[in-house]
């Protein structure tokens, strides 16, 4: 019997996705990032945290989801990832923050039947069956590489 | 494991073997200077006796041979030829390896094996008779071994002052390497009470008399509460240059009892024989009589001596961990930051003090700020040496003749910037050494000089610093490179290229992974590599070449990493900071003229017709209002260029902080800073924004 994994979802353009809990470093609310120039339209700009400089990506532009104006208290949550041994942190701005749950290894399908862009068709782990949801699992590395 | 003091041993004879290999460099040239061999041979002989000193005994041992060899030479019994040369830098390449491997003895009997095969190298360089200078020195060897052993017998204090003969016969040499016998006589001295005689019979006639050799020889009869180590110390640099011996006399007042004392040193200076410690026998058994007569007057003379040359010889630099060094700029940074708050707050208080209280505390972190940068900054030339190395090592791999040349070694850089450029630069020189310069006979058929030339050269300019390496060797084809880069895929068959970004295409990855992977260039790592590894410093590499004539690769590097002074804009409701050695003037529009009263491509200012950028329209795609907006003249290199931008805020220290790998891609910013009030301003890279203008220019006219 293999451990149960945690995944942290969250919610964009009404549907559920999640990312692996371990990778999430922070959660912060209601901060507004610094425009960057010359960027991919996905990228929002920068934000500071503690005198690092971090992305914010919008998930929902990425994800090809409708901007929503109505909106008004938007999460960003900061993820580390990984590169060569060294740890870079990326923020993705979500609708709402939803749980954090732990799930049984056999509850996990790596397929997907979403419809997204294709910079982020590679960035989808697989669905998390849960008792009342399906969640859409997404690689945080792969989704921070559509920004090279 | 290595006591500091040990570690410091290490690193300090580290420096002197790249001393000494640098002078070889120099006595390649000129065999005969004896300036360079004398700097050799200090060099060889500070680390034979240091060695010896912090117990890395076998080192010493081997270095002493080496130290012979030059000794030979420094007195013309020798001459210095290649076969020296090579074997004395193949031998401080054993001493690295002694160095590094930290440990004073060599235990394993092959490293052993292994000492002695090299030293036979040197020594079959000796000419006959010599091998008694061998045989001495494996007695140093010994004798410091065994002194080394005998060490915490004679650790235990003992008890009251002791007194000692001590003979120092220098040999004649003893003043060719600028040995100054009276001060080792003085720092003897300074160790207690003394007598001393000189013995001058040895000294010729006049027309005999040669002025450079020493012929004099002394006694001294000491009484001192030191440790007869001490008096070793005194003669540790010369010991293999004199006939040096200390024997231990009775105990008990010898030196005030001038009636039986006089008599014997009247008579050995009469007769000019040593005296012996048997001399001393009646002295046996005395009692003691009063203590210390006129005695201390003496010392403490001799002391203040001392006292007084510890003072003169002050401390001209130190040695710092890089960390420490780091740790410093680091917090200097966040100083810089919170100076910045401080400001922010003076103004909204508008209190006078405040007011004050800031500005001087900006004057004085200004002040600190430079000084840390200046810490920070080491001269190129110190790292120059591997490559010199590298060079002569790939001429003789390759049977070509290659020379190194430097200019501007003493430019100065951030130890960081140097740290991130020792590898592109072993990989530049490898290549010139490699592909670039010819065979001697093929230089001949095209009319060159046999001697190929690889040329380092290091300059300022700007606010960035331009190391450049060039060759007179072949250059490079770039129909060749044309035809590679479509084999490998990296551009359309029908791509329409200049030379110049024909040749930059070896910076392209995946261009230079060569199939045959030679021992002195391609092993794997290509020019791509190069390129990333001075992007990730935020400087830039080109390449230009000329078929027949000869390769320079540029890098464009900036000064410092962290922080820089920046003119702080407004540019469509964000800040962006101008490093401020690129501003060259800030103007009104209204002392320029653009067509048609319009934002123009181009302005005219001063009777000179410039480019202007429109940095909002660029950035946000929003057409500035000419009458609400100011122009920068910003210069970069040769160009000048009027950026407009929204209102212009004023001068700032600014923290430079990385956008992160993610954002690379957007090169036209180098980096942000977290200003006073907590937001956020991006830092513009002029030379790079210049060009990423100018090729969305070109891509608007190719589309028209």
């Amino acid at each position: 019997m293999e451990e149960n994994k945690y995944a942290t979802s969250f919610l964009v353009g009404g549907q559920i996705f999640a990312v692996d809990t371990e990778a999430v470093r922070h959660i912060l609310e209601n901060i507004q990032p610094t425009r960057v120039p010359l960027t991919k339209p996905f990228v929002i700009g920068i934000i500071n945290n503690h005198g690092t400089m971090i992305p914010v990506v919008d998930l929902r532009k990425l994800l090809g989801k409708q901007p929503d104006d109505t909106l008004r208290e938007q999460c960003i949550i900061i993820i580390g990832v990984e590169e060569n041994g060294k740890e870079e942190m990326v923020g993705f701005k979500v609708d709402e923050m939803d749980d954090v749950f732990p799930y049984a290894p056999e509850n996990f399908k790596p397929e997907t039947v979403l419809d997204l862009t294709p910079e982020v068709q590679n960035a989808v782990a697989g669905t998390i069956k849960m008792a009342d949801k399906f969640v859409c699992l997404l690689k945080s590395a792969e989704l921070a590489s559509a920004m090279l | 494991m290595l006591d500091k003091f040990q570690l410091k041993f290490v690193e300090e004879a580290q420096d002197n073997v790249a001393a000494i290999e640098e002078a070889l460099f120099e006595l390649e040239k000129s065999p005969d200077d004896n300036e360079i061999i004398e700097r050799l041979f200090r060099s060889m002989h500070t680390i034979k006796g240091s060695g010896a000193m912090f117990g890395f005994n076998d080192l010493s041992h081997f270095t002493h041979n080496l130290e012979t060899l030059y000794d030979l030479v420094r007195n013309g019994k020798l001459s210095v030829n290649k076969d020296i040369i090579s074997l004395t830098f193949e031998s401080l390449d054993y001493i690295r390896q002694l160095l590094d491997l930290g440990e004073g003895s060599l235990s394993d009997p092959d490293d052993i094996k292994r000492q002695q095969d090299y030293i036979a190298k040197i020594t079959k360089f000796f000419p006959e008779g010599q091998t008694l200078t061998l045989s001495s020195a494996e007695k140093a060897a010994l004798a410091a071994k065994q002194a080394a052993g005998a060490a915490p017998e004679q650790q235990q204090k003992s008890q009251g002052p002791k007194n000692y003969l001590v003979t120092f016969a220098p040999f004649e040499s003893l003043l060719d390497n600028g040995t100054n016998p009276l001060f080792m006589l003085d720092d003897l001295t300074a160790l207690g009470p003394y007598r001393t005689i000189a013995f001058t019979g040895q000294v010729p006639t006049v027309d005999k008399f040669e002025p450079l050799k020493l012929y004099t020889k002394w006694q001294v009869l000491l009484s001192t509460d030191q440790d007869v180590n001490d008096i070793k110390d005194v003669f540790i640099f010369v010991e293999d240059e004199c006939r040096m011996d200390i024997a231990e006399l009775p105990a008990g007042d010898i030196l005030s009892n001038n009636d039986k004392l006089e008599p014997i040193l009247l008579k050995a200076i009469q007769n000019q024989t040593e005296l012996k410690a048997d001399d001393f026998a009646a002295f046996k058994e005395q009692p003691k009589p009063k203590t210390e007569p006129q005695q201390p007057q003496n010392t403490a003379p001799a002391a203040n001596k001392q006292n007084a040359k510890a003072q003169e010889s002050k401390i001209s630099s130190i040695r710092v961990a890089s960390d420490k060094i780091d740790d410093l700029v680091n917090a200097v940074s966040e100083l810089v930051t919170m100076q910045a708050q401080l400001n922010l707050m003076a103004d909204k208080h508008d209190d006078p003090t405040l007011t004050a209280i800031a500005e001087q505390m900006e004057k004085i972190t200004r002040q600190l700020r430079d000084n840390s940068f200046s810490i920070s900054l080491i001269p190129l030339q110190g790292e120059l040496v591997q490559f010199q190395r590298l060079v002569r090592d790939l001429c003789i791999k390759l049977g070509k003749q290659m020379e190194f040349v430097v200019e501007g070694g003493e430019i100065e850089l951030d130890k960081n910037i140097i740290d991130h450029l020792k590898d592109p630069l072993l990989h530049i020189i490898r290549n010139s050494g490699d592909h670039g310069v010819e065979m001697p006979d093929e230089r001949i058929k095209a009319g060159k000089n046999p001697t190929g030339t690889i040329l380092l050269k290091a300059f300022y300019s700007g606010s960035s610093v331009v190391v450049q390496v060039s060759d007179d060797g072949k250059g490079m084809d770039p129909a060749k490179i044309r035809k590679k880069a479509i084999e490998k895929g990296l551009i359309n068959e029908n791509a329409k290229l200049s030379d110049k970004d024909t040749l930059n295409l070896i910076f392209a990855s995946g261009f230079s992974t060569s199939e045959k992977i030679s021992d002195v260039s391609g092993r794997g790592v290509g020019m791509d590599v190069v390129k990333s590894k001075i992007q990730e410093i935020r400087g830039e590499v080109s390449v230009d070449s000329i078929l027949g004539q000869g390769t320079t690769i540029t890098m464009e590097l900036p000064l410092t990493l962290s922080i820089i002074d920046g003119l702080l804009t407004r540019i469509g409701g964000e800040q962006y900071v101008f490093p401020f050695s690129n501003v060259e003037r800030i103007l009104q529009p209204s002392e320029v003229k653009f067509s048609d009263n319009q934002l123009g491509d181009y302005f005219i200012y001063g009777g000179e017709q410039l480019p202007s950028i429109d940095l909002d329209k660029i950035f946000h795609d929003h057409p500035n209002d000419i009458n609400n907006s100011k122009i920068i003249i910003v210069q970069q290199g040769e160009r000048r260029v009027g950026m407009i931008v929204d209102a212009v805020i004023g001068e700032f220290q600014i923290v430079v902080k990385p956008l992160g790998r993610y954002l690379r891609a957007v090169d036209m910013i180098s980096g942000a800073s977290v200003m006073g009030d907590g937001s956020l301003s991006l830092i513009i890279d002029p030379g790079r924004l210049i060009n990423y203008c100018n090729q969305l220019k070109l891509r608007r006219k190719q589309q028209q």
